[in-house]
């Protein structure tokens, strides 16, 4: 009897604890979120985490974050659209407060502005428009291809002697920012020079843009300029005409992003790899964080809908202007 | 050899004459196609891929597979990238970086081939994890500048012969040794033909597996420290896509995806096959938005000519086989 009665004590004690522990974890449950909800929660859908600039960008981001008293949600979707939606979607269930978005298919990311407004919540484009936004900060793509068209054709006036100069473009065409830099950049170099020669091939990082270049070069011995969608893949480029065995006489490769070791390739005075588009990174990651925050406190549109421009980076750029750019990373 | 045996390994090896039809329509649109550098050039493009397609076959042979190898080559570049920049040296830097396909290698060998788990799921799982590892220990910046003597690995060369190639050759070299002379070829063709008989027979048939998997490691491994060696930096974007380009090569090169027949001779071809193409359509300046159609259709075609020798084989040449020729099938078999 004993020894059952102090069971059914012990089970009786239990259950009361257990009661008490239920009721403590409600009441703590139930007071978290008010905490949680003082802090609004930005999703921030970068996708591309591979990216030499990423972290920079994210310093910049999340130090800002830190400043506004906002949650930043991070992606980890990587570059496959269904991917990102998926993740997107999640989040919506989540609940958030705004959703900054570089979208990788900006078709399929329409109806989520819809589902993002429902929430209440804001719909930030990033990179790329999407229609209905409330906000964006895009890239003047264009007009860095115009630049750096204008520079490559001033590179082939000068240094390679006028017309019919061989130009190599490594790109990737289900991209639509990658397509809107290599075609304005081979109309800026058209407009100046129209008997320039372009050759094209696949490739978006430095692997796969090493394979293309040394094709390239074999086809094309006497090519001396190859433009690059992106700075990773001006890395492989420049390793192909290393290892080719040709010159660096007047070669120019360029790319576009402002990574760090091509940023500081440039700074070093590289012969092969003599340009960079710069974005300034440090003032996206910021500017993707102040924008929801002008949109709750009705900033202007000036700091709600911003075009970034590019800083074209050369051999010609001081040293401290690279320095400033390249700060972010550290 | 015969006539007899001249034409059955023309019958059984269709897409050498793809890889021929290839190369005469290439040589014919451009002048610089059929060169020297340039055949050296394609070589030494796919020398690292034919490396990790030598064991990533064999495993296929056995009807098992390894998804892993593209994220396995950016985990070994980048941590041989953190053991430099943390200045270990070169020498146990790269052993740093080996040993880390090795294990992971060992890894997915345990669990598939000892505990029996699933080869898609673990090494699918590898796929995401070893990259996602590989970010994590970057953190985002690329390590860069090796110095002159790992360039070597690389872009060096013995006897005018790009080191990469040499390297590839002597594990292509092993590989057809072991695959038609060593009776390590006829236990994987009887391990994924057959695998509860050849247990019976007394085939080690969890451990050839095993080592097949920390050699596919190994050779993953190796091939992330070329790249990063001919980059002369580990970027997290090394073996991007890789696993597909291997596996490409295998079954382009008639090796079964369940295992138990296929040719390391086809799998070579295979991969010259791939790699002649996207340098070719580069040559001949191709547009970037129809290459990706030209590289669907070509490989659609060899695989159809390839199927067509297999039926006139079929159809015309009674075969007689050596007596210590391994019992492949299809476009198996001794060479």
């Amino acid at each position: 009897m004993g020894t059952k009665a102090s069971r059914a004590v012990t089970r009786r004690d239990l259950l009361k604890m257990s009661a008490a522990g239920v009721a403590v974890a409600g009441v703590a449950s139930m007071g978290l979120p008010v905490v949680a909800q003082e802090r609004k929660r930005i999703a921030l859908a970068h996708p591309d985490r591979a990216a030499d600039y990423f972290q920079g960008f994210m310093n910049a981001a999340l130090a800002e974050a830190e400043k506004r008293g906002y949650d930043v949600l991070q992606s980890f979707s990587g570059m496959d659209p269904q991917k990102q939606l998926a993740e997107v979607n999640t989040w919506l269930a989540q609940g958030f407060d705004a959703l900054i978005v570089l979208a990788l298919d900006a078709n399929a990311m329409a109806p989520v502005v819809a589902k993002v407004h429902e929430q209440n919540a804001l719909f930030i484009s990033y990179a790329n428009r999407i229609e209905g936004e409330d906000g964006f900060i895009k890239w003047a793509d264009r007009d860095a291809g115009a630049l750096l068209g204008a520079y490559t054709a001033k590179h082939i006036k000068e240094k390679l002697g006028g017309g019919g100069a061989e130009v190599g473009f490594l790109t990737a065409t289900n991209i639509q920012v990658v397509t809107d830099r290599i075609e304005s950049t081979r109309e800026a170099i058209l407009a100046e020079l129209p008997d320039t020669k372009f050759f094209e091939a696949t490739a978006l990082n430095a692997p796969d843009a090493l394979k293309a270049t040394q094709s390239l070069l074999q086809a094309h011995p006497a090519m001396k300029i190859v433009i690059c969608c992106t700075d990773d893949g001006a890395l492989g480029a420049r390793s192909a005409y290393q290892n080719s065995g040709l010159g660096p006489d007047n070669v120019l490769i360029a790319g576009f992003d402002g990574a760090k070791q091509n940023l500081e390739l440039v700074k070093a005075r590289d012969p092969y790899l003599q340009v960079s588009m710069a974005l300034d990174i440090g003032d996206i990651g910021r500017r993707v964080i102040d924008i929801p925050y002008q949109l709750w406190n009705g900033g202007p549109e000036s700091e709600t809908h911003v075009l970034q421009e590019y800083k074209l980076v050369s051999h010609e750029t001081a040293e401290a202007d690279i320095d400033t750019i390249l700060s972010v990373y550290s | 050899m015969t006539r007899q045996q001249i034409l059955t390994w023309t019958q059984r090896n269709g897409l050498f004459f793809a890889l021929v039809l290839l190369i005469a329509i290439f040589s014919f649109a451009s002048s610089r196609f059929l060169t020297v550098p340039n055949m050296t050039v394609i070589l030494l493009q796919n020398a690292v891929i034919g490396l990790i397609v030598v064991p990533g076959a064999m495993l296929i042979l056995c009807g098992l597979v390894d998804l892993s190898v593209g994220s396995i080559a950016v985990l070994a570049a980048v941590v041989f990238g953190q053991a430099m920049d943390s200045g270990l040296g070169l020498p146990v830097s790269m052993l740093l970086g080996l040993g880390v396909g090795m294990l992971w290698g060992a890894f997915n060998g345990y669990l598939i081939a000892i505990l029996g788990f699933s080869p898609i799921i673990i090494t699918l799982g590898g796929l995401a994890g070893a990259r996602g590892l590989a970010e994590f220990i970057t953190q985002g910046f690329t390590t860069y500048g090796y110095g002159p003597q790992f360039a070597l690995l690389g872009n060096g060369k013995l006897l005018g012969v790009p080191v990469p190639i040499i390297l590839f050759l002597i594990v292509l070299a092993i590989g057809l040794h072991l695959w038609y002379r060593a009776p390590l070829g006829r236990h994987m063709i009887a391990i994924g033909g057959a695998k509860d008989t050849a247990a019976e027979l007394g085939i080690p048939v969890k451990l050839v597996p095993f080592w097949l998997y920390v050699a596919s490691g190994l050779a993953s491994a190796l091939g992330g420290l070329i790249v990063a060696s001919q980059l002369d930096g580990a970027a997290v974007t090394i073996g991007t896509g890789m696993e597909l380009e291997v596996l490409t090569a295998i079954l382009l090169g008639g090796v079964s995806f369940t295992g138990g027949r296929g040719s390391l001779f086809g799998v070579f071809f295979g991969l010259l096959f791939v790699g002649v193409l996207s340098n070719g359509l580069i040559q001949i300046n191709v547009s970037p938005y129809v290459e990706q159609v030209a590289i669907g259709a070509a490989l659609c075609g060899a695989a159809a000519l390839d199927m067509l020798y297999q039926r006139l084989e079929r159809l015309q040449v009674p075969v007689e086989r050596e007596p210590n020729e391994p019992v492949a099938q299809g476009t198996g078999g001794s060479q």
